[in-house]
């Protein structure tokens, strides 16, 4: 177990100060209702957080789908200074070719304090391409995170150098895939060989040659993915030595073509083997239960997974995992388009899932918006994972529709026992656009979770957590000794007093997003008041169990084999 | 939410329920009652018009080959004043919207205290998504008449598609608080209720209706959802297989099916029901891959030509009926193969006494649907009652020819005939139809006419074979008693 880089460690002691603060400042709780209150605060800093860059779909005034569905982002942790960077993709003119190059991606290198800087054009990554998804993830094991950029067009792989410079490799690692409309991203081991394999979503065969036009009352509209054939997803298993072989057909993925967005690769079914749930849009979404040796078949209807609990195919947009009601297995939460509630399904076990929005409560307010990016997220530290969602139309929809619009507020819902409430406005939630990717870390290394939204068409908005409450919080970083260096999805536990929590590490997450390396874990105060110490039990990819004891209120790098074997791989 | 379960009722459908007429079932609800109607009274026997009744639905024919195969009428009594557009008007969704608008506008300004008028009104707004237009509408609506069952149920229904139950459960409860209860508010309740995650109150409120009568297969399937919601899986799929009784087969039921026999562990019946599931085309209407646009040409129109469709009713519902037939005319002038349109049409002239335009309407119905046998005997009808007997006499003639096997052109034909006195000519139908159909009411209207043709011997053993028939569900349903212990 090592502590993180000094700029952390800094940090900790402020920290230690602000958790007393807390105490005292529980009279500012925002009452919710009879029985719950909040001191969640999210403060709109994106002003002073030097982020001027501005999103762009290239507004070729022809609604090209394309252009409704843009962009991921990316959060990491890119030059291991222990504070967490940000990448936002970029659209770009799809008309005009030499304004294209200007508009490049976003790359902010965060300065602490929730300050970044732009260093799109010292990490030398240009001509990224019209990007739609994204995955950070260090792929060649050299303990630097890498990046695979999912386009409309050619899709890249970009190799950390380890110095603040990224270089393409996209061809020599032999990733052939693209020149489509992607979508989601995820790195994971699909079969078994403790090296990170790449799953590469794709949408639709959408070219600008065949772009369907919509005008109605003298406005484009943009065209449904139903208007286009679906594109079968792409995978890809490491050689282990930084190159790639297709791995599509022997997979079975590439036998099943859905419009597929969101993606998350997790061992859904307590196998040990990493499982992949797409999100469709306007079609069933599909769950690839991994059988072994690499191979997949397709279960979405069988585990419950494909449709709501109306038999509803919902045209499904961002997918996030989490615990949210800390029976151990980790549930989904999938965003769809208007007049569809976005769905929490309950991991019932065996592979089998449970749409349970309506009981807990997933808003029916909801349900004018799109909803795009979103997490299962402790945002106020209680130890109950919460929901943020990302709304926003693509089309002028308050023309037609006088319950939304394209720009509209997004929803926190905070989760008291499994339950959830909508506190968006009394956490001070305002601004009003149309979201797309969202990226769940902890950037100001406080010891809660703070929120950037990648906004169509618009500058990013960044919520910073001034969470006032006196909850308790512990931070994870894994690094595995294998070529999975950020051991992902290992499993991690976490107790302290009573209770449990429990993580996977995912990469590839969200609306096409990528974020999260470093798993939150909320302590509650009730819980947690006495404990100085919290239990962690690591289930790393290799099968082998290591248990640690970490002190609360801190970030911690565990690597393996430094903690008490449990079980050997 | 489950936008599937609660739709609205629409303003003619809930006109007909409550009148007990069927919506656009005019042409279908024709019964020789009506053909008495004409102007010289004939004195018909109880079993007479009992013959008739059968022809509830239009019956279909293999269309011949030409679009419509009837001589051109010459009698100047059948000329009709009015003009039928075989061509469609062009226009674009953006402006059939705006005109519906403007359509909806004058509705509301013609009939300001019509509730009919106003709930589609309402309805109008609420599918354009002008929700709080609706809203006060509706409103307006409970004030004028708060014991209105479709301003309830539409209300509801259009507060659950909006995503807000809460709403629904409030309206639900004044629904009640008005007096008005009814099996459909009932539902909507249970969705509401559902969609909030409150199923227990499902179950609670479905499960003593379970012994009623007035369980249909969408309740049943509501039950099943809540109770597999709650856990009790054997319990939902035996709900849900209790809705598969009762004719129901949708997505939703036999996603619940696969869901329940899968946390049953019975994974062969879920893979079964799988099966099923794929088999069931999925629903891509002409406008279907638009689902996800949102504003598409073919949902404008759907929706447009539907409000415009119901105001027609609406208007010659409440006696307007010239509003009524230029609504009409003007749809037909936009889908001039408007079948539903043109029946309206059909009965907005027999509201307004004209059978010449009555005629023409059907004349032009038998081109649009040429298989419909009962556009023939409507022509035939509106030829009679113009006066222009020898025409309706032709017209049976010849859907009798177009259908030889259908017993109902025969007996159409022998009604007709004993209406114009002429009983003895209408022996020979009777047979016909007693031949291809050998009912108790066939061999009573053979007896009848026979009688009034002077044919004493002949209708007395027609009447024998009309108490055989008689006797037959007599000795029938005695037959458990006699097995009895």
């Amino acid at each position: 177990m090592e502590n993180l880089a000094k700029g952390w460690i800094v940090l900790l002691p402020m920290i230690g100060v602000a958790c007393s603060f807390c105490e005292e400042s529980l009279g500012q709780e925002q009452s919710l209702g009879q029985e719950h209150s909040t001191s969640l605060r999210l403060v709109d800093v994106s002003e002073q957080s030097g982020i001027t860059w501005e999103h762009t779909t290239g507004r070729s005034g022809r609604a090209h789908i394309v252009e409704g569905i843009a962009s991921g982002l990316a959060s990491f942790d890119f030059d291991r200074d222990g504070l967490i960077d940000i990448y936002l993709l970029n659209g770009h003119s799809l008309t005009d070719t030499a304004s294209a190059a200007n508009d490049l991606d976003g790359f902010f290198r965060n300065l602490g304090e929730m300050r970044f800087e732009d260093i799109s054009k010292f990490a030398r990554i240009t001509g990224s391409g019209y990007g739609l998804g994204i995955c950070a993830a260090d792929f060649d094991g050299d303990g630097f995170q890498d990046l695979f950029i999912n386009n409309f067009g050619p899709n890249y792989l970009y190799r950390n150098c380890g110095d603040g410079t990224f270089v393409d490799v996209t061809q020599q690692a032999g990733i052939l895939a693209g020149n489509k409309v992607a979508s989601g991203v995820a790195f994971a081991d699909f079969n078994g060989d403790q090296c990170l394999d790449i799953y590469v979503g794709n949408y639709v065969d959408f070219t600008l040659e065949n772009s369907v036009y919509i005008l109605r009352n003298g406005r484009p509209f943009h065209a449904g993915p139903r208007y286009y054939r679906s594109e079968p997803d792409e995978m890809f298993f490491s050689n282990g030595d930084g190159t790639f072989r297709e791995a599509g057909k022997t997979s079975g993925i590439s036998e099943w073509a859905g419009p597929t967005m969101g993606l998350i690769a997790a061992d859904l079914n307590q196998d040990g083997l990493v499982d992949v749930f797409t999100a469709n849009d306007a079609k069933p979404n599909f769950f690839f239960v991994n059988k072994g040796s690499g191979r997949f078949v397709e279960d979405g209807v069988l585990s419950g997974l494909a449709f709501d609990s109306h038999g509803k195919a919902n045209a499904s947009m961002g997918v996030d995992l989490g615990d949210f009601d800390r029976d151990g297995l980790q549930d989904l939460i999938v965003t769809n388009y208007q007049n569809e509630i976005p769905v929490l399904y309950k991991n019932l076990g065996d592979g089998l899932f449970e749409d349970v929005s309506a009981r807990a409560n997933v808003v029916e307010a909801l349900q004018p918006h799109v909803t795009w990016g979103c997490s299962l997220v402790d945002l106020d530290n209680n130890g109950w994972l919460d929901l943020f969602i990302g709304c926003g139309h693509f089309d002028d929809a308050e023309i037609i529709d006088d319950r939304t619009a394209k720009k509209v507020r997004d929803f926190v819902l905070l989760n008291f026992n499994s339950r959830f409430e909508d506190v968006s406005t009394a956490v001070g939630l305002e601004a009003v656009e149309s979201s797309r990717g969202i990226a769940f870390d902890d950037f100001d290394n406080d010891g809660d979770v703070d929120i950037v939204v990648l906004n169509s068409n618009a500058k990013p908005t960044v919520l910073r957590n001034d969470l006032l409450a006196s909850n308790n919080w512990v931070q994870i970083e894994l690094i595995a000794s294998s070529c999975n260096r950020n051991a992902v999805n290992s499993n991690v536990t976490v107790s302290v007093g009573t209770t449990s929590q429990h993580r996977q590490v995912i990469c590839g997450r969200g609306y096409q997003s990528s974020y999260g390396d470093r798993l939150h874990f909320g302590l509650n105060y009730a819980d947690s008041r006495d404990e100085k110490q919290a239990s962690i039990q690591v289930y790393w990819p290799d099968k082998s169990i290591e248990s640690f004891a970490v002190a609360v209120g801190q970030c911690h790098q565990i690597r393996q084999g430094s903690g008490i074997t449990v079980q050997s791989k | 939410m489950n936008n599937q379960a609660a739709k609205s009722i629409s303003v003619v459908q809930l006109i007909g329920l409550l009148l007990g007429i069927a919506c656009f079932g005019v042409v279908g609800s024709w019964t020789l009652n009506r053909w008495s109607k004409t102007n010289e009274s004939t004195e018909l026997s109880e079993s007479q018009s009992q013959i008739s009744a059968p022809v509830q639905k239009p019956l279909a024919v293999e269309p011949p080959k030409h679009a419509s195969n009837i001589d051109p009428i010459n009698s100047d009594a059948m000329q009709p004043s009015v003009v039928l557009p075989r061509q469609s008007f062009a226009i674009s969704g953006d402006q059939l919207e705006a005109e519906c608008g403007k359509f909806v506008e004058r509705l509301m300004k013609t009939l300001p205290d019509n509730s009919v008028a106003l709930n589609l009104a309402a309805l109008y707004f609420s599918r354009t998504q002008q929700t709080n237009k609706a809203d006060e509408l509706w409103k307006r609506i409970m004030a004028m008449s708060p014991t209105d069952l479709v301003l309830y149920y539409n209300w509801s229904s259009n507060a659950i598609q909006q995503g807000q139950s809460d709403r629904a459960l409030e309206i639900l409860d004044q629904a009640e608080r008005n007096g008005v209860r009814d099996p459909q508010l009932v539902y909507q309740r249970a969705v509401s209720l559902s969609n909030l995650g409150r199923d227990e109150e499902v179950e609670t409120l479905l499960g003593p209706l379970i012994t009623s009568s007035t369980m249909d297969g969408s309740h049943w399937l509501q039950l099943g959802l809540s109770q597999s919601k709650l856990g009790k899986h054997e319990s939902a799929r035996d709900s849900l297989l209790k809705a598969r009784e009762l004719g129901l087969n949708t997505k939703s039921l036999l996603n619940g099916l696969i869901n329940c026999s899968a946390r049953l562990k019975d994974r062969d019946a879920a893979e079964a029901y799988r099966r099923e599931l794929d088999s069931i085309k999925e629903d891509i209407t002409e406008f279907g891959q638009e689902q996800y646009e949102a504003r598409s040409e073919g949902r404008i129109r759907a929706l447009s030509l539907g409000i415009l469709g119901e105001g027609i009713e609406v208007y010659r519902l409440a006696g307007r009926l010239n509003d009524a037939e230029h609504a009409a005319l003007r749809v037909l002038a936009i889908e001039p193969n408007s079948s539903d349109i043109c029946n309206l049409l059909y009965e907005i002239y027999a509201d307004k006494k004209e059978p010449h335009n009555q005629y023409a309407v059907m004349e032009r119905l038998t081109e649009i649907q040429p298989g419909y046998l009962l556009h023939y005997l409507l022509m035939a009808k509106a030829a009679s009652m113009a006066g222009n007997h020898a025409r309706a006499e032709g017209l049976i003639k010849l859907t009798i020819a177009l259908a030889p096997e259908d017993a109902t052109s025969w007996s159409t034909m022998a009604e007709f005939l004993i209406e114009r006195k002429r009983s003895a000519e209408a022996v020979w139908y009777i047979e016909q139809v007693v031949v291809r159909a050998p009912t108790r009411e066939a061999y009573m209207l053979l007896a009848d006419a026979l009688k009034a043709s002077g044919q004493n011997e002949r209708a007395a053993a027609a009447e024998v074979k009309v108490q055989e028939l008689t006797k037959i569900p007599t000795v029938r349903a005695q037959a458990p008693n006699v097995k009895g212990p």
